[in-house]
């Protein structure tokens, strides 16, 4: 097919859209990001976009159950816990060593520009790290705040706050984030991040496996596969008793808990009682992938995991 | 109902969605499949075993394109980047055609993760029409707008969603995909009958139909997951889409989705061989060459 199918050109990819349709989106632009989406949404409601929300009286039932999360806990750890981390890391290493770092990942991935979703491409250095944790915690340290940073900042958008964030590396050379919204579109999405050994660009796929299977076969297998170095934080968890975001460290190579708690946040040093239940339960124990995926699949029962890595 | 239009498009058959879970199935030629259909966001530009499926797929079946990342219906203008990788990938996949949603899914930049509703009006038909042109001029091949669930109206929209739909369909001379999953969860959530919201969409540009699975919440409103087995309202859609819509004569393909809740694949077969029987049932008799149509007096 060599001719153009219709006669038009590059200015067809400049049209300006109608002042209506942008005031339109602009309404949706602000509404979906807001910080205070329950006013937002009354206020849509006058203005036009929520007349009718069968969608949002269903996100607005689910969203209860992650409000103290994202009022109480993550936005939280956002204030204090990055530029602590921050400040942290260059009294450690010396500001020359972090930003040698922070030029490494921004020169390496200067703006990978997934077609979709761009936010995680607003971060890919640092979501990229996730996988490197065993190797480089300090680094490890800044994802991690960043990765909270991404969960508040997302997290006001009544379509995504319900997804959980997950790092899976997939094989054979790619680390992904899946964010996983079962409870407002249903669909799953996978987005590759380009890894630290080859560049991939940043691709989505629609997630197609169950959670739990998905950690105990491809993540365990790659591991395994791989003799990645241990241990790997593996858990990342809500703890709507402390409003903390915790982090489960873990051995999957051998398929163990290690049962380390690492909760980021401004409440108490502690598990969810769910969570310290398991952990307890299992602590020191060499647990195989199936329960190692139980263990996971009772925690997304439970509506605490977030995701993991 | 075939308008001339749907004559530039291959009559493919019954397909399936190509998915992770079910690429090594499709990897082999199967009775139940005649197609497969490609989330080109899922493989573009990509190695390793996404390749591999996709390569293996279309060696065995036609394919077709069906995008989520163009936001046709967004303020922001078209991704450069994302047209000339689709491009890309249409050459080395060569599809039947090229599909995307009649939505937006970003806007300055931010992505949503989710199809969103566009404001309803002619002045945005007529830019979305522009901008499916100009999908269709960077891809050279003809494109299929789907019409979208949705689950929030815009009161300031002038038209209906059929009517836009059919304003747009018709200003960008390209075909429509019916998704009957789709008609019927809006008007579960919305209200209204889904035989008569089908009716009142361009069927007459219906090139392709998807058909999937919905979920029902607990708050009663229903979402398009494509993770449930077929519900019998969809069937029923379906059933009357196709009296009125021959297979082959203008519906070119069937498309079976599933995304989520993977079953074993036996279970996603019996389904195709339902909609199969469906193909069977309308496809046009012939008598010396002319097709003989569904009396229409028959119909309900």
């Amino acid at each position: 097919m060599s001719q153009p199918l219709n006669p038009v050109g590059v200015a067809q990819y400049q049209l300006l859209p109608p002042e209506a349709m942008v005031a339109n989106q602009a309404q949706w632009h602000g509404w979906l990001l807001s910080e205070d989406s329950p006013a937002r949404l009354k206020q849509l409601d006058a203005s036009g976009i929520g007349a009718e929300l069968p969608m949002a009286t269903d996100a607005a039932g689910k969203l209860l159950q992650y409000d103290d999360l994202l009022q109480g806990g993550v936005s939280g750890a956002v204030e204090g816990l990055f530029p602590k981390t921050v400040a942290l890391l260059t009294g450690l290493f010396g500001v020359a060593q972090v930003a040698r770092w922070v030029f490494a990942y921004r020169t390496r991935y200067p703006n990978p520009s997934p077609y979709f979703p761009p936010m995680f491409a607003q971060w890919p250095g640092f979501v990229a790290l996730l996988p490197q944790l065993a190797t480089y915690p300090a680094i490890a340290a800044i994802a991690m705040a960043e990765w909270c940073y991404l969960q508040a900042r997302l997290a006001p958008n009544p379509v995504i706050r319900n997804a959980t964030f997950t790092a899976c590396p997939e094989p054979p050379n790619e680390t992904s984030i899946a964010v996983w919204n079962p409870s407002v579109v249903g669909h799953s999405f996978l987005y590759p991040i380009p890894n630290l050994w080859q560049q991939w660009p940043g691709r989505s796929e629609k997630k197609d496996s169950d959670p739990a299977e998905w950690l105990a076969a491809d993540w365990q297998a790659w591991l395994h596969q791989h003799a990645v170095p241990t241990p790997t934080p593996l858990l990342f968890y809500r703890n709507p008793e402390s409003h903390t975001v915790g982090l489960l460290a873990a051995n999957p190579t051998i398929g163990g808990v290690v049962a380390t708690i690492q909760l980021l946040g401004r409440g108490p040093v502690i598990p969810s009682t769910a969570l310290q239940a398991m952990a307890s339960q299992h602590h020191g124990q060499l647990l195989s992938s199936p329960q190692w995926g139980g263990v996971c699949q009772a925690l997304y029962n439970s509506h605490l995991l977030l995701g993991w890595q | 109902m075939a308008s001339t239009h749907t004559n530039l498009f291959p009559t493919l058959g019954v397909g399936l969605g190509l998915r992770t879970p079910y690429a090594a199935h499709l990897a082999q030629p199967l009775a139940t499949v005649d197609w497969v259909e490609i989330t080109p966001e899922n493989y573009m530009g990509r190695g390793g075993h996404y390749a591999r499926d996709w390569q293996q797929a279309t060696a065995h079946y036609p394919c077709a394109l069906h995008g989520v990342s163009l936001s046709l219906g967004s303020v922001d203008p078209l991704s450069k980047a994302y047209l000339a990788d689709l491009a890309t990938f249409v050459q080395a996949a060569n599809p039947a055609w090229v599909s995307d949603h009649l939505s937006f899914s970003s806007t300055y930049g931010q992505y949503y993760n989710d199809l969103l509703p566009v404001l309803r009006t002619p002045a945005t038909a007529q830019y979305v029409a522009d901008r499916i042109k100009a999908v269709e001029d960077a891809v050279q091949r003809p494109m299929l707008v789907e019409h979208i669930s949705y689950y929030v109206e815009n009161k300031e929209s002038s038209l209906t969603e059929c009517d836009f739909v059919g304003r747009v369909v018709a200003a960008a001379n390209c075909g429509l995909l019916l998704d009957v999953n789709n008609v019927v969860v809006n008007c579960l959530n919305h209200g209204g009958d889904p035989f008569a919201y089908a009716a009142a969409l361009p069927l007459e540009r219906a090139v392709e139909i998807h058909v999937a699975g919905f979920t029902r919440m607990a708050e009663g409103n229903v979402i398009d997951t494509h993770a449930n087995a077929v519900d019998d309202a969809v069937w029923a859609l379906l059933d009357w889409v196709l009296q009125r819509c021959p297979p082959g004569e203008q519906i070119k393909g069937i498309l079976l989705e599933r995304d989520g809740n993977y079953p074993p694949f036996e279970e996603l077969e019996a389904e195709l061989r339902r909609i199969r029987a469906f193909w069977a049932q309308y496809l046009p008799k012939r008598v010396d060459g002319v097709p003989v149509l569904v009396e229409e007096a028959s119909l309900p």
